[in-house]
């Protein structure tokens, strides 16, 4: 199979399914990325945090650096396209069509069952990156990996700032504010003076 | 005479009361009652009669392609500045786009708002894509979505593009590397605090945990133990698992409702409602 059909195919299914925003498919793309061998969590993990601190939605932001790694160019706007369409189609369809979709009855008990198990994704996944900063190779029990003392320092200082923001502000600290912190706090902590 | 009169107007009468008599009224009345009621909890079809269109003109058709033109340009404009200038995801594009064509436009009323808002949740894809095509399609059909959709798009995949071309270079500096290691602890910490805060700002009940705690646990285990169990189908459950429920509750309704015979219908269904609540 070709390698576009591949990308389109794979992020087709990725729109499909991805409820809940772009949170919701961060979970969702690491699982079909890793299965495929396409990029290592590292990598993703470099994307999501240039995702977050760029404009747009993250979701398609992500698309477009996977298809582009994977494919070039057309690679990229084949996954951008791929990731649109489903929404895209379902939201004009029901747009067209129904009128009262949202407050169908169905789609509620199906909706009341998806979120659970959408939280249950984005915080299992969340959690697992952070085991990993401390462990790298968290699941390789042969190579039980030494612990990262810097990442547990980075971890409390930039912990405790979010932490502090929302207890001064009343407000969560924005996402961007929180990805320059914590690269700042790479930075400094790493660098010898 | 008279009596052929009377007749006659009887007979008159009779056929008046045959075509508008009471009889045919009664049914249509009470079909129109059934019918509502089935479909209650049915989608509404709502879609506008190609009969009504009324015939333009030349001149007049013209004039509705040049305004067609016009307000397909303004929003595609307006939807990339939205593209541009949202940060951390669809929930922040939410107040940009109510700002924008809510208050300031007025495009759309505030109740065509939330029930974007209420099916851009409840559908797959990201939320701004969504809205975007909601809004579109609301505005000038399909075009307009395909208009919305592309503006909304174009800075995102333009920025990301032009960064992952340089992203090779950029990465190579160590002082970058120093910063990524630091920002791969920001990502972790912002993905789970999202999370955390999804589950707090939504009303739970026992359905909620009983489906989480599985969910979280299955997931945890198949990352760990590298099985490869792709979280689509975590999800299809998911879906099947809320609308067996809501069938299963409704069943359990319907036998209580039929042993209880005194209790009004829809006093049951309120129960019923408050029950799921």
């Amino acid at each position: 199979m070709s390698i576009y059909l591949e990308i389109f195919l794979a992020f087709l299914k990725i729109g499909t399914v991805s409820f809940g925003g772009g949170y919701g498919m961060i979970p969702i793309i690491r699982d079909e990325m890793l299965s495929r061998g396409w990029i290592t969590d590292d990598v993703l993990w470099n994307y999501i945090a240039i995702a977050e601190s760029t404009p747009g939605p993250i979701a398609i932001n992500l698309a477009t650096f996977v298809g582009n790694d994977l494919a070039g160019f057309w690679g990229s706007l084949l996954a951008t396209t791929a990731v649109v369409i489903p929404a895209f189609v379902i939201i004009l369809i029901i747009a067209a069509i129904f009128k009262n979709f949202a407050s169908n009855k169905y789609v509620k008990a199906a909706m009341k069952g998806v979120t659970p198990i959408i939280w249950g994704l984005i915080i299992s996944t969340g959690l697992l990156l952070v085991v990993k900063c401390f462990y790298a190779e968290y699941n390789d029990f042969d190579a039980a990996g030494e612990f990262n003392f810097h990442a547990l320092v980075i971890f409390a200082v930039v912990g405790g700032i979010a932490l502090g923001y929302r207890l001064i502000r009343k407000k969560k600290i924005p996402p961007i504010a929180l990805i320059l912190i914590s690269a700042a706090a790479g930075m400094i902590y790493y660098i010898p003076l | 005479m008279d009596n052929k009169d009377e007749l006659s107007g009887k007979e008159v009468l009779f056929s008046d009361a045959d075509k508008n008599g009471e009889p045919t009224e009664d049914t249509l009345s009470s079909c129109e009652n059934a019918s509502a009621c089935k479909n209650k909890d049915k989608f509404k079809f709502s879609r506008p009669k190609r009969k009504d269109k009324p015939v333009l003109t030349p001149q007049q058709k013209k004039e509705r392609f040049l305004r067609r033109a016009i307000l397909s340009l303004k929003l595609f404009l307006c939807y990339l500045k939205i593209g541009l200038f949202t940060f951390g995801g669809g929930y922040a594009m939410i107040a940009l786009l109510e700002r924008e064509y809510v208050q300031k436009r007025k495009w759309i009323s505030d109740a065509e708002f939330y029930e974007i808002l209420a099916i851009s949740e409840s559908t797959p894809g990201p939320i701004a894509i969504n809205s975007a095509t909601f809004i579109g399609f609301k505005l000038i059909g399909v075009w307009g979505a395909f208009v919305a959709v592309v503006a909304v798009c174009i800075p995102s995949f333009s920025i990301i593009l032009l960064i992952s071309y340089f992203y090779d270079a950029f990465m190579a500096f160590i002082p970058v590397q120093y910063a990524f290691e630091g920002i791969k602890v920001g990502i972790a910490i912002l993905i789970t605090s999202a999370g955390v805060n999804m589950m707090k700002k939504a009303q739970k009940g026992a359905f909620e945990y009983f489906v989480f705690v599985p969910a979280f646990l299955l997931v945890t285990c198949f990352d760990i133990f590298n099985i490869d169990f792709s979280s689509v189908y975590l999800i299809l459950i998911g879906i099947c698992v809320g609308i067996l429920y809501k069938l299963i509750l409704d069943a359990i309704n319907k036998r209580k409702s039929v042993v209880a015979v005194g209790l009004d219908t829809n006093a049951s269904e309120s129960e019923s409602e408050k029950e799921e609540k």
